[in-house]
């Protein structure tokens, strides 16, 4: 019962029919790898060499081959990928990327080998078993039914391969992190870095302890000593509350600062610690452009330091799209103005483009630019005129910060 | 009866004049000198013979631990209060054990520093019974390895545990039924049985030793 209540969930849930594209994808490979083997292996039979001798040359050939494909570095992303998508395998520390140690590179090898046999057996049991059964099963029914027996014998196969199929299936996802994932090694190593992040932030933590702790004691004192003479030694309470802010001031830095080191840290960890360029970079974007042999020249009008930051990073990016297209053509020289109006920052961006492009180039990079100014609810044209491919876009600002 | 004399060690100068300020405001109490660090402190008692020397646990060169040992191991030594910004410093407990009578946090209030360095000076009751219980537990050694006590009558014991409750003589009389001469009498047998200079080192003795349960 609970048997075939697994099986009609299995049946139902299309991580199922994902599970055989991923070993189909197998068979198709050992197709690729077969063609090859069968070649050799073939002319070796009709060579008529013995069998010890056709032993030791094929199983090699067929056996190196995908051994040695499977220890390229890429092939480790790849079939994470893979897994992750089609197996539906979640893995612990994030997708495997390409393999970077020889254990990664053998392990995804040995994974690789045991996709392409999974692969074959599948292929095998979907290419030729299904057929068969069928067959059998519609054999005696259209015309000999002294070969009855053809039928629940088809039947076994049908299930057989069935079984086979999904059996497989969840094999290959239970050990699919085994070999995929990272190993105990990885898993080490990963302890070791995490580790000496965290006694680095134990002590950031010790000596932020010992600073607040200190000026906080000072504060007390201090604040407690004026209390006691405030009547009789005015001048020492004018001190006590000087040093007072003295110290809760410093403490407020130092405190700031070991937050900041540590979310420093943090972003480090997660990798998202970029600065966010804005216009105050045009400049060096531009330079840098100039060291790609483009001709850029740049013009500006008004303060454009003095803008909302959205508009600033946004307007940054819409530069550097335009300068990455006309990068992309090599068409020279690009013109850039930003001017700000009383309620709007115009960006204009001109550069020549070949005619036998024209036609083509307008509708090209725009996508990342109108998505930009539909956002901040600016407007923008681009198009070719003139054999000049023209940009340009209206940002609305503020009343206020343009003042 | 004269003014109680103290020294005052500790390397933030705010710190000192926050101290003298609130010291020298009573008529009992008078700040003699001032020290920024161990040494200097070793050599002010030497010339100033203070009864009371607040001394700061972490100091750069000699550092409050390291001067209490040097102080105490005199005769006719001042009572040491320990100053600490954190009471889970180890080298409270440390400097407790070296010699110090008593430690004070600096968050204290005005009135509780002054009470501290009274009580200290008096010498007939512990300072925090119960800060020094856990400082005490959060330092207790694995059960074989606690040094023993000496022998101890039965007398002794009780007022030992009475005085590990932070028990004055007077309250340790009243409890036992004893006269005050009486209980002082035991108190100074058992500094001496147990070889140590004040009770505040008698108690954390019996701590360590599982003589009186930390619990």
């Amino acid at each position: 019962m609970s048997a075939l209540g697994w099986l009609r969930t299995a049946l139902l849930s299309s991580r199922t029919y994902m599970r055989q594209i991923y070993l189909l994808i197998g068979s198709a490979l050992v197709v690729g790898f077969a063609i090859v083997d069968l070649g050799v292996v073939g002319s070796m039979l009709s060579a008529q060499v013995s069998m010890p001798v056709l032993l030791a040359v094929a199983v090699p050939i067929v056996v190196v081959p995908p051994v040695l494909l499977g220890l390229v570095s890429a092939v480790r992303q790849v079939e994470g990928v893979a897994a992750e998508s089609l197996l539906g395998v979640g893995f612990v520390d994030g997708s495997p990327g390409p393999a970077t140690t020889w254990p990664q590179r053998r392990r995804t090898s040995a994974w690789f080998l045991l996709h392409l046999v999974a692969g074959l057996i599948v292929g095998v049991a979907l290419a030729i078993v299904v057929p068969l059964g069928l067959a059998a099963i519609v054999r005696p029914l259209t015309n000999d039914s002294s070969i009855w027996w053809y039928v629940p014998a088809g039947v076994g196969m049908l299930i057989g391969a069935l079984a086979v199929c999904l059996a497989l299936g969840a094999a290959v996802t239970a050990l699919a992190p085994r070999l995929l994932g990272p190993s105990v090694e990885d898993r080490f190593h990963a302890l070791e870095r995490r580790a000496a992040r965290l006694s680095e932030r134990t002590r950031l933590a010790r000596e932020l302890h010992d600073s607040v702790g200190h000026a906080l004691s000072l504060v007390v004192v201090q604040a407690g000593a004026a209390r006691k003479v405030r009547d009789t030694d005015s001048a020492f309470v004018d001190g006590a509350l000087a040093a007072v802010e003295a110290a809760a001031r410093t403490a407020l830095t130092d405190l700031d600062q070991v937050l900041g080191l540590m979310r420093d840290e943090e972003s480090a960890d997660a990798d998202e610690h970029r600065p966010v360029a804005d216009l105050a970079q045009l400049e060096s974007l531009v330079i840098a452009t100039r060291r790609a042999e483009l001709d850029v020249s740049l013009t500006v009008e008004g303060e454009i330091g003095r803008m909302p930051a959205v508009v600033s990073r946004e307007s940054y990016r819409i530069v550097q799209e335009a300068l990455t297209n006309a990068l992309r053509h090599g068409e020279s020289p690009v013109a850039i103005r930003l001017s700000v109006q009383t309620a709007a920052l115009a960006i204009e961006v001109d550069n020549p483009v070949s005619p036998a492009r024209s036609s083509r180039r307008a509708g090209r990079g725009l996508r990342g630019i109108q998505e930009r100014v539909a956002v901040l609810g600016g407007d923008m044209t681009a198009g070719v005129v003139d054999d000049v491919w023209q940009l340009r876009v209206r940002l609305p600002l503020p009343r206020e910060e343009t003042r | 009866m004269s003014a109680i004399r103290v020294l005052l060690v500790d390397d933030e100068s705010l710190i000192r004049a926050g101290l003298r300020a609130i010291i020298d405001a009573e008529p009992d109490l008078d700040v003699v000198g001032e020290a920024a660090d161990g040494a200097e402190a070793v050599a002010e008692v030497r010339s100033l013979r203070p009864d009371v020397v607040c001394m700061d646990v972490r100091m750069p060169r000699v550092d409050g631990l390291e001067a209490t040992r040097l102080l105490v191991a005199r005769a006719e030594a001042p009572r040491v209060l320990v100053l600490t910004t954190f009471e889970n410093d180890d080298y409270v407990y440390e400097a407790l054990a070296a010699g110090a009578s008593g430690f004070l946090l600096k968050r204290a209030t005005p009135e509780q520093v002054t009470a501290a360095i009274r009580t200290v000076h008096a010498g007939e009751s512990l300072l925090f019974p119960d800060a020094v219980r856990r400082l005490a537990r959060a330092h207790r050694g694995p059960a074989d390895q606690r040094p023993g006590l000496p022998t101890l009558t039965d007398r002794e014991g009780e007022v030992l545990r009475l005085m590990a409750r932070g028990m004055s003589n007077a309250e340790i009389a009243a409890e036992l039924v004893l006269g005050v001469e009486t209980v002082k009498s035991h108190v100074a047998s058992l500094l001496n049985k147990l070889d140590v200079r004040d009770r505040t080192q008698a108690v954390i003795r019996a701590y360590e030793s599982g003589f009186v349960p930390l619990r």
